[in-house]
């Protein structure tokens, strides 16, 4: 149950801290993660059991609150509540004003929740939707300076790639639900290969990487994160290097069990993972803003954790072990580096700043070591994970363009990699400033030293705690990786071995880069590149808005006359469709044997006077022959005996007949808006095809009884149940008197209506102007204007 | 409980007939109790429903199927307690919102009126009593409309009506129809009589018609066009009532005629269903990308989610129409409280525009949380209704192996996440534009009687986002009433045996 | 509009006329052709007569109602010929009937289902005159 309280302490501080707004309040928040982490170090490290805590929660779905605290998680909790604590008393040092830290604190807290729920939830929906509300926080953090324009750009582009992602990763997780019955992570180790064997096994593991990629920023995909260093550098520390983007690397290393082994798997990881690092280190190096060069080699080493568990090996999976507490500490140091040297000289670009050494020393010596564990100098924890990573790249079971690509592709990223760090150091803090540039450094608060400090305590101290602290982590995580009990022991120095050369070569060739750095840097910031930022701005900025506009203007034309024609033609379409493809019968004996002439002969007047209607030259004889059709139609009704109907039809179309002369009193006499030849022919098909559609529904209705009418019961229990003759009468008041009642109410509205819009206008607008005596001109305001000012605009596209 | 399956057409009718009242004070003080105890009324109904089974009363004593049941399964009872909710929210926010000329004329007379059609259709059990149940709806909208009579409330009117007049028409051809070959109108007797004797031919023609003139009123494609054509006219409060829960009432008569009348000849027609619902999330969500307006980008979305609820019938099992219930309750929650801030940033700065709007995140963190939940549950994401919502139907239709459906609900829904972005960008995080901020009202706060219907309905969101399964366990219960209607068909033709 | 004498003469004529031929359609209904819808039909023909030979103004000081409001009541009346049922039988719109026997007169038949026409009529005759009317007002106003 101490589970629930680790996920969920967070999240109750920020709702407190919602509740209490006050910034000494938001000071207080780091013991909240401070007292996560020691717990977690206190008991969890070297346990022997998995603690597991289990609530019910959506049962019918199979989704339930569920934690459990393997190595795995344990690692990554302890890198989320660690650097959480540091940033959160680093934004007390880094915030001016007090409304901004509270509202950084209330995210990053919900955020800290989020993301020790993903790496703690057995039930693969529930860590979805710790997955989704990272995303969410990420975009609140992101776009936290929102009255700047690239911020909002940065923070819906990260959250459309991330959300984008997400979506294929829920339909993963169902896909999982689907194959095997359920989604309890610790169920589905019990049978390893129930993935494997299902059939879906292809499908789950392309949805399941596209998720895994989006998130940690994978090439192409990667895009979003560069973007995403609009956000305030505590959040970029923690989120967009520290923990976050880690969250697709450790949804791979956690669902490795039960989809690895496969050629899909092996290939697509491997590959996707090398480019990215390769990718992500060469373009760091052309960037000058110092976030943009952090955020791009945090995108380079995001590859190589992908890459590495491709293999699924027992390297690989120390490589990622070590290789995500490495990046953690040294790249959060860096970032929080950034945040102090911004803070001291209001920019990051590399150009304008130097000789930053003397007046922030005690940033300077963080940002130093940081930036050497970072090239992976001995004795930093950096050099450590380089080691392993080397070892995982030359591991023996890989096919042999593997064999040969990875570790080419990890020497190459490696170097780059330095050049990178020290360029980073060397640039910002040991070369002189900028001439022309008119800086005022200071060093930071202690609030804000706090960080980097203690970051670089650790990956200066652990290779030296290797056995006592860092082993048995490493072990229980590898362990829960590979799902096989497993004992790690970690060296700082094994011997000469090639996993130590290609340390070398990296290093040398990267000082080599490093020295040679200013025609380099020139040289590729020359290069073209293939930037997938421009797709996606093409994407959703212009391809999708443009062909959105255009599709809703051409359907949304507002002309009712179209309107009516695509529902008209829609109705006839597929009922005649139906009624052929199905070969329905439309006469049977019965309907023949009820034929009578005179009935006919009846109707072929009524049939006329239809067709008079639409040659009548002006409104008023339009309506009296319609009168006259209404008549005849009464006198049907009184042939077949209802004389009630032929009655009540009569005088329906005596008040509609002085209706329609009152109303046509404010209209003109004649027909206006002639159409062309066409035009009316279509009008005339659509119009014939729907007369012959509902005789042909009728006659097929009549053709095709099903069972008998319920009416004979309704003569034969007026007497008794209605008291009363009249069974028409009796059926609308008695047996079916609700159904008056919903009529008559129609008719007061139809009274209100007709009053509100006859006396009720907006104020100023002359009478006249509704019933002008010339054809009215409304729709065309609804198709034209793109103007901005006319609150009309058209239909489809709003101006 | 006679009584309390007729309270929710009465106490509605009451609100009509409080035109009387001359004080305009007193009327609406009248209309909001009666809107407060219809929705009592409703849940209630809902818990009964739940706890004892189907409710049927037949009205004028008359037996079945000869005269009108009123019948509350679980699938009614949702929708009628999910409906008194909305309309009550919507009372109190047009007592806060609607002018007081607008008021003179019958504003809340013809809101009762409107939620006595929407009670009608939810809770009748017969044919052509849903048609006039529709009728009332119709006529009552299009009053509410175009009451006010703005040029473009007139032109949009003319759509409205025309259109959903030739659906009314339509139906009534159905009904007449039916009736010709099932020689019966009472729903629960069809249902009965079509399972007895399956017509491929004839039947499968009904439910077509049944089809178009429900997916007229639903908005489906291709028979949409009348609802962007005006439903961004009216006053705001109007948008939100018809935007939540008109088109749905077109989806409620899909369920209760097509999937519970005619199931087997739909099956004829669940390809093309599924084609129509693709179709018709993904013109909507289009038509809402192409929008630079509050109002009408919400309201192509209207048509966008009723592709999913229209998907859900195209997959037609058990878990698809659990999922669509759950997400109909969902949508309708969502869709009212956005409209709601729309209305309420137009109240804060005098514009529906989203390039005019901005800065309502400073000005109005309260209504910035609100629309922040509210949208993002539409989008569907978690800890919201909307996650679930999209989740059960996505699973649905991953179970029966229709990937492509289910890759265009995906797609639809990251369009979505777009649109409300956009939404969030213009209105509430980019900065209020210079030029107008003469235009906008500066000085003038949003009172807590605006606030709090969106509150409640954002509240609600969060609840059944956060306690999923009894929602889960209602819209399961409302699924499987609908899809096997065995104890629907024996509450109302076999009285005294159903409890 | 041109009024004409004659026309106001037949009209003068006709009401009483169709008033009561209309609410004896509405009274026999149960048994016979006729009925509330079709008696608020007739009466309101009436109406619109008048409407026709005197201009809305002068019907509106004639008769004195107001058919908007009266339109309301008709409906209050369906409700609680609805009621009714609902409270006697427990039924809502269950018919009820009272016959007294009246001396020299006959068996008198009151139930709710005349209620509930005589509610049905009163809306048909108001809802039909007060559109009427109201349209004649625009048409007077935009004469002048």
């Amino acid at each position: 149950m101490l589970l629930f309280g680790i996920v969920f302490a967070p999240a109750v501080a920020a709702l407190v801290l919602a509740l209490v707004p006050r910034s000494w309040l938001a000071r207080l928040t780091p013991i909240v993660p401070a007292a996560i982490f020691l717990w977690l170090a206190a008991t969890q490290v070297g346990a022997s059991e998995i603690a597991t805590a289990q609530l019910s929660w959506f049962p019918s779905l199979g989704v339930s609150l569920s934690f459990f605290m393997d190595g795995l998680g344990l690692l990554f909790a302890l890198i989320i509540s660690g650097i959480g604590t540091l940033v959160l008393i680093y934004a007390g040092g880094y915030f001016e004003k007090p409304a901004d830290l509270v509202r950084f604190t209330i995210y990053t807290l919900i955020f800290m929740t989020a993301m020790l729920g993903i790496v703690t939830s057995s039930n693969l929906v529930l860590l979805f939707v710790f997955w989704e509300i990272t995303s969410l926080t990420s975009y609140l953090l992101i776009g936290f300076n929102h009255e700047n324009a690239d911020a909002r750009e940065g923070a819906r582009r990260a959250l459309l790639i991330t959300a984008g992602g997400g979506l294929a990763l829920l339909a993963g997780v169902l896909l999982i639900g689907v194959a095997s019955g359920t989604f309890d992570f610790l169920t589905l180790l019990t049978n390893p290969n129930v993935l494997r064997e299902s059939g879906l096994y292809t499908p789950i593991a392309l949805l399941i990487f596209a998720g895994a990629f989006s998130k940690s920023a994978q090439w192409p995909l990667h895009f979003w994160l560069p973007g995403a260093m609009e956000a305030p550098t505590p959040a970029s520390t923690y989120l967009h290097s520290a923990t976050m983007v880690k969250a697709g690397v450790f949804l791979l290393a956690r669902i490795s069990p039960l989809l690895n082994g496969s050629d899909l798997w092996l290939y697509t990881l491997t590959i996707i993972g090398l480019i990215t690092f390769v990718y992500g280190a060469v373009i760091a190096l052309r960037q000058t803003d110092l976030k943009a060069i952090l955020a791009y080699s945090t995108v380079s080493w995001l590859g190589i954790l992908v890459a590495v568990q491709g293999a699924a090996s027992e390297y690989a999976a120390v490589a990622l072990a070590v290789g995500v507490l490495a990046h953690a500490l040294y790249k959060a140091a860096l970032f929080l580096m950034v945040g102090n040297v911004d803070h001291a000289t209001h920019t990051r670009l590399i150009d304008r700043i130097g000789g930053l050494a003397r007046p922030m020393p005690v940033t300077f010596a963080a940002a130093l070591v940081a930036a050497l564990s970072m090239a992976g100098i001995p004795p930093l924890l950096g050099f450590v994970s380089k080691e392993t990573l080397n070892a995982a790249a030359l591991y023996d079971g890989l096919p042999s363009l593997l064999a040969t690509l990875l570790p080419v592709g990890v020497v190459i990223g490696a170097a780059f990699t330095v050049t990178v760090a020290f360029r980073v150091v060397y640039d910002t803090f040991i070369k002189r400033a900028p001439a022309d540039s008119d800086l005022h450094p200071h060093e930071a608060n202690p609030a804000m030293l706090v960080g980097p400090a203690i970051l670089g305590m650790f990956s200066l101290g652990l290779p030296f705690l290797l056995a006592p602290v860092l082993d048995p982590l490493i072990s229980q995580t590898v362990t829960a990786i590979r799902q096989t009990p497993t004992s790690i022991h970690l060296h700082l120095f094994e011997g000469v071995n090639t996993p130590l050369i290609m340390s070398i070569i990296a290093v040398s060739v990267g000082v080599l880069l490093f020295i040679m750095r200013r025609p380099l840097i020139r040289l590729l910031q020359r290069m073209p590149e293939f930037d997938p930022t421009g797709i996606y701005q093409w994407l959703f900025f212009k391809a999708l808005p443009d062909f959105a506009n255009a599709l809703t203007i051409r359907l949304q034309n507002g002309r009712l006359h179209y309107y009516m024609m695509i529902v008209f033609a829609s109705f006839i379409t597929l009922i005649s469709g139906i009624i052929l493809l199905a070969r329905i019968s439309l006469l049977n004996g019965d309907v023949l044997a009820d034929f009578e002439w005179r009935i006919a002969v009846f109707c072929l007047f009524i049939i006329i006077g239809a067709v008079g209607t639409i040659f009548a030259p002006t409104r008023l004889s339009a309506i009296m022959i319609a009168g006259i059709e209404g008549s005849l139609l009464s006198l049907l009704f009184a042939i077949y005996g209802a004389p009630d109907l032929a009655f009540t039809q009569m005088m329906i179309e005596v008040v509609t007949l002085v209706l329609f002369v009152l109303a046509f009193h404010f209209l003109p006499d004649a027909f206006t808006g002639s159409k062309g030849r066409a035009a009316r022919a279509l009008d005339f098909a659509i119009a014939l095809g729907m007369g012959a559609m509902v005789t042909v529904l009728i006659l097929a209705a009549q053709a095709n009884p099903v069972a008998e009418p319920i009416s004979d019961w309704y003569i034969e229990n007026a007497e008794s149940l209605g008291q009363g003759h009249n069974v028409v009468n009796i059926l609308l008041v008695d047996f079916r008197g609700l159904d008056t009642m919903g009529e008559v109410t129609v008719l007061i509205v139809a009274a209100i209506g007709v009053t509100a819009l006859l006396r009720f206008r907006p104020s100023g607008q002359p009478r006249g102007q509704y019933y002008a005596k010339e054809a009215p001109a409304p729709l065309q305001t609804e198709l034209a204007s793109e103007n901005d000012d006319d609150d009309e605009g058209s239909e489809g596209k709003s101006s | 409980m006679q009584i309390l399956l007729v309270l929710p057409l009465i106490l509605p009718l009451l609100i009509g007939c409080s035109a009387l009242i001359r004080f305009r004070n007193i009327r609406q003080t009248v209309a909001l109790i009666c809107l407060f105890l219809n929705m009592l009324v409703c849940l209630l109904l809902l818990v009964e429903t739940h706890l004892y089974g189907v409710q049927v009363v037949q009205s004028g004593g008359v037996i079945a199927p000869y005269g009108i049941s009123l019948v509350v399964d679980s699938l009614t009872g949702v929708m009628l307690a999910i409906s008194g909710i909305i309309g009550f929210a919507v009372g109190i926010f047009s007592a806060a919102t609607i002018a007081a000329n607008h008021q003179r004329f019958a504003y809340y007379p013809l809101f009762g009126f409107l939620m006595m059609g929407i009670n009608f259709a939810f809770i009748t059990g017969d044919l052509f009593t849903l048609y006039v149940a529709f009728e009332v709806m119709l006529m009552a909208s299009f009053v509410l409309l175009t009451v006010g009579g703005e040029r473009s409330q007139i032109e949009g009117g003319l759509k409205y009506v025309t259109l959903n007049l030739i659906s009314s028409t339509i139906f009534l051809i159905a009904a007449g129809l039916t009736y010709a070959v099932a020689g019966t109108l009472n729903m629960a007797h069809l249902a009965a009589i079509m399972a007895e004797q399956p017509s491929p031919g004839i039947g499968t023609v009904l439910a077509a018609l049944f089809l178009i003139a429900f997916g007229i009123k639903a908005a489906m494609f291709p028979l949409f066009f009348w609802l962007p054509a005006s439903y961004h006219t009216p006053p705001i409060a109007v948008t939100a009532l018809f935007g939540g829960l008109l088109t749905k009432v077109g989806i409620y008569s899909m369920w209760r005629v097509l999937v519970m009348i005619f199931p087997q000849e739909l099956a004829y027609l669940q390809p093309l269903i599924l084609v129509l619902a693709a179709l018709t999330m993904i013109i909507g969500v289009l038509g809402a990308v192409a929008q630079t307006e509050f109002r009408r980008l919400l309201s192509f979305h209207i048509i966008s989610q009723i592709g999913y609820l229209l998907m859900a019938i195209g997959l037609l099992t058990v878990d698809s129409m659990t999922g669509a219930v759950f997400f109909m309750v969902h949508v309708i929650l969502a869709k009212t409280a956005l409209f709601f801030v729309s209305g309420l940033a137009y109240e804060l700065e005098g514009t529906y525009k989203l390039k005019k709007l901005g800065g309502l995140s400073k000005r109005a963190p309260g209504l910035a949380l609100l629309f922040l939940f509210a949208a993002f549950s539409l989008a569907g994401f978690p800890p919201f209704s909307g996650f679930w919502g999209k989740l059960l139907l996505i699973r649905s239709g991953l179970e029966i192996g229709q990937y492509v459906i289910v890759a265009i609900a995906l797609a639809v829904s990251l369009l979505t996440t777009y649109s409300m972005l956009k939404i969030w960008t213009e209105v509430f995080w980019k900065p209020l534009p210079k030029q107008d901020t003469e235009l906008a009202s500066p000085h003038k706060r949003l009172s807590p009687l605006m606030l709090a219907p969106v509150g409640v309905l954002v509240g609600l969101i969060i609840a059944i986002g956060v306690f999923a399964e009894p929602m889960y366990q209602l819209s399961e219960a409302a699924a499987v009433g609908v899809i096997s209607p065995v104890s629907y068909i024996e509450a109302v033709l076999l009285p005294g045996t159903g409890e | 509009m041109t009024r004409s004498v004659f026309f106001r003469f037949v009209v003068r004529v006709m009401l009483p006329v169709l008033f009561i031929f209309s609410l004896m359609l509405m009274l026999r209904g149960h048994n016979e052709a006729g009925g509330g819808f079709i008696g608020g039909l007739v009466a309101s023909s009436g109406v619109i007569l008048m409407t026709l030979a005197y201009g809305p103004d002068e019907v509106r000081q004639r008769l004195k109602i107001d058919f908007l409001r009266l339109m309301f009541f008709g409906l209050l009346i369906v409700i609680l010929a609805g009621l009714v049922g609902l409270i006697i039988e427990g039924e809502f719109l269950a018919a009820e009937w009272w016959k007294p026997v009246l001396q020299g007169i006959g068996q008198l038949e009151l139930g709710s289902p005349l209620l509930f026409d005589m509610g049905v009529y009163i809306i048909v005759l108001s809802v039909t005159s007060s559109i009427v009317m109201s349209m004649a007002d625009e048409g007077e106003r935009m004469d002048d």
